[in-house]
């Protein structure tokens, strides 16, 4: 009798666990298809971007090919997670040397489509930063729970991976302008 | 402007103007007055005797005379217009010296001393509330609700141009329950000052809140007990989120409130503002999307204020509201005494400088 009890209450146990564990890897793959929306969104920009860029700024040639380079690879049909990852921050990166030349050019600067596109780029950008933070916890609510006692044992045999956490980028490390924070 | 010379420059005048040296002299020579007419009552008495050998008659000419007196006399005080002695005043001194009066003359009449010595009381008594209005105090001040409304008028005027005086808007017990920052139940709300305020384009209030839980024990009998006071702000939505946010103060895991909130705490990453605070939403990634790593810290720094600490904020759809914590009142001085205003300016001052930087920092200016 207290055998099956106990067995009874181990499967239990195994079932909750399981679907725990299921449950939050959900998550964090749920979380980054949120990353990838933004990112897709970001990408989408590029093309148009590259266009006005090209129309005003089609002299400064380290710029327009590094814009050009990046637009063809985020073009490319199947890119990995990583991948993807990479490529935004190199796109950050170029995009923020990009905003910082066109001050040399009032024209553009004025324009009220690249004004929207710029925009459009920082809502992105938030939006990004917030779905990378939801990523990150998603990711650490799962790993901290598949190294919890009894949890850690079960998953031996179930198997499942801790997930990776995504490194904030360097340029986002930097303090920000307290005046700017409330805007 | 900085309070000390908004004090200096626009208050300390007032108080310096409102004594009017005429009125003073005149509140000093008033009190001799009364102890003339006492004695003329006196003589007069004396000489109803002298000429009708009748103590009763003599008497009561004394009291009716004495009662003429104080009448006259307070209402020949210099008060300014406000601190006129009410109809109750001069009905007291009438009703209390007539009587008294009237009973010690039938004391005297009858010859028992009990008549004589319980009349004794009410007169005396109408002489005490002559007395004791004081001429000097009503001098030395300039009628202050008029120094009220002029100070706190220029006070808001000069140091807060975008701020005015509202009239409560009292939202229900119900509202505040429903808003999950305040711990426990709310059953009543008792609304302080308010205050209306433009700044930018955001309009916004300012409202003095209590809110009070009453229970009853086992006997019946009510108590009431503080569940938050301070104030309360509303402005409009800040954000473009789309599920609301709410922070509050932190709490340890209840496991009734688990089940009844439509809620649920997520953890942020910065551990000084989770000790502070639990956020709550129905959407974790709206809530991170408007709660960034800066914005947590600001809010943190916003929360340690000795004065006026952050309580809580729910970012709803349409408004954004602000609880800070707070016993201390706006505006609630004794203008009479110039250092107490000095004092309580000052404080007033700084609560609403707390504020006005949480709203700033809310309505994107």
């Amino acid at each position: 009798m207290y055998l099956f009890i106990a067995a009874g209450g181990i499967a239990a146990l195994l079932i909750i666990i399981y679907n725990d564990l299921v449950r939050k890897s959900n998550q964090v793959k749920e979380t980054f298809s949120l990353i990838d929306v933004y990112l897709k969104q970001r990408f989408d920009l590029l093309p148009n971007l590259v266009e006005i860029v090209k129309q005003h700024m089609g002299h400064e040639r380290a710029v327009m090919e590094n814009l050009t380079a990046l637009r063809t690879r985020a073009a490319a049909p199947s890119l990995n997670p990583e991948a993807k990852i990479e490529l935004y921050n190199e796109l950050q990166q170029a995009a923020r040397q990009l905003f910082v030349s066109v001050e040399n050019y009032p024209v553009l600067q004025s324009s009220a489509l690249f004004q929207q596109l710029q925009n459009t780029w920082s809502g992105t950008e938030e939006n990004i930063a917030a779905a990378r933070r939801t990523y990150n916890a998603a990711v650490t609510r799962f790993n901290t729970f598949q190294q919890q006692f009894p949890v850690n044992i079960i998953n031996a045999i179930l198997g499942f991976q801790p997930a990776t956490l995504l490194e904030t980028p360097e340029a986002e490390r930097t303090n920000p302008n307290a005046k700017n924070l409330f805007q | 402007m900085p309070f000390e010379n908004f004090y200096t420059t626009h208050v300390a005048p007032l108080y310096t103007a409102a004594i009017d040296p005429a009125r003073l002299q005149k509140a000093r020579e008033q009190p001799w007055q009364f102890v003339w007419m006492v004695l003329l009552a006196l003589i007069i008495g004396v000489i109803t005797l002298w000429s009708t050998a009748e103590i009763t008659t003599a008497w009561f000419v004394f009291a009716a005379v004495l009662v003429l007196s104080e009448f006259f006399y307070v209402q020949s005080y210099p008060y300014p217009d406000f601190e006129k002695p009410s109809a109750w005043l001069y009905a007291g001194i009438i009703v209390l010296g007539s009587a008294g009066g009237l009973m010690v003359s039938m004391g005297l009449h009858s010859g028992e001393w009990v008549h004589l010595a319980v009349g004794a009381i009410p007169l005396l008594l109408s002489v005490v509330f002559t007395v004791v209005q004081n001429p000097h105090r009503a001098a030395l001040l300039r009628p202050y609700t008029g120094l009220q409304d002029d100070i706190t008028r220029l006070f808001l005027k000069q140091l807060y141009p975008g701020l005015y005086f509202t009239t409560p808007d009292g939202a229900p017990a119900r509202v505040f329950r429903e808003l999950e920052i305040f711990g426990g139940d709310i059953d009543e709300v008792d609304l302080g000052i308010s205050l209306g305020g433009k700044t930018g384009n955001t309009t916004f209030y300012l409202q003095k809140i209590k809110l009070i839980r009453v229970s009853k024990d086992s006997k019946g009998r009510t108590s009431r007990s503080t569940v938050f006071e301070g104030y309360w702000i509303s402005l409009p939505k800040w954000g473009n989120h789309s599920a609301p946010v709410i922070l509050r103060p932190h709490r340890h895991f209840e496991l009734v409130n688990f089940f009844i909130e439509n809620t649920k705490r997520i953890e942020m990453e910065n551990p000084d503002f989770e000790q502070k605070f639990d956020v709550m939403t129905t959407n974790e990634f709206e809530a991170r999307r408007l709660l960034t790593p800066a914005v947590m810290q600001q809010l943190y720094a916003f929360s340690e204020d000795k004065l006026c600490p952050l309580h809580g904020i729910y970012f709803g759809f349409d408004q954004t509201h602000i609880a800070l914590k707070a016993r201390a009142t706006i505006f609630d001085t004794d203008f009479a005494n110039p250092d107490r205003v000095r004092q309580d300016l000052r404080l007033t001052a700084a609560l609403l400088d707390q504020q006005m930087a949480i709203v700033a920092a809310f309505s994107g200016e």
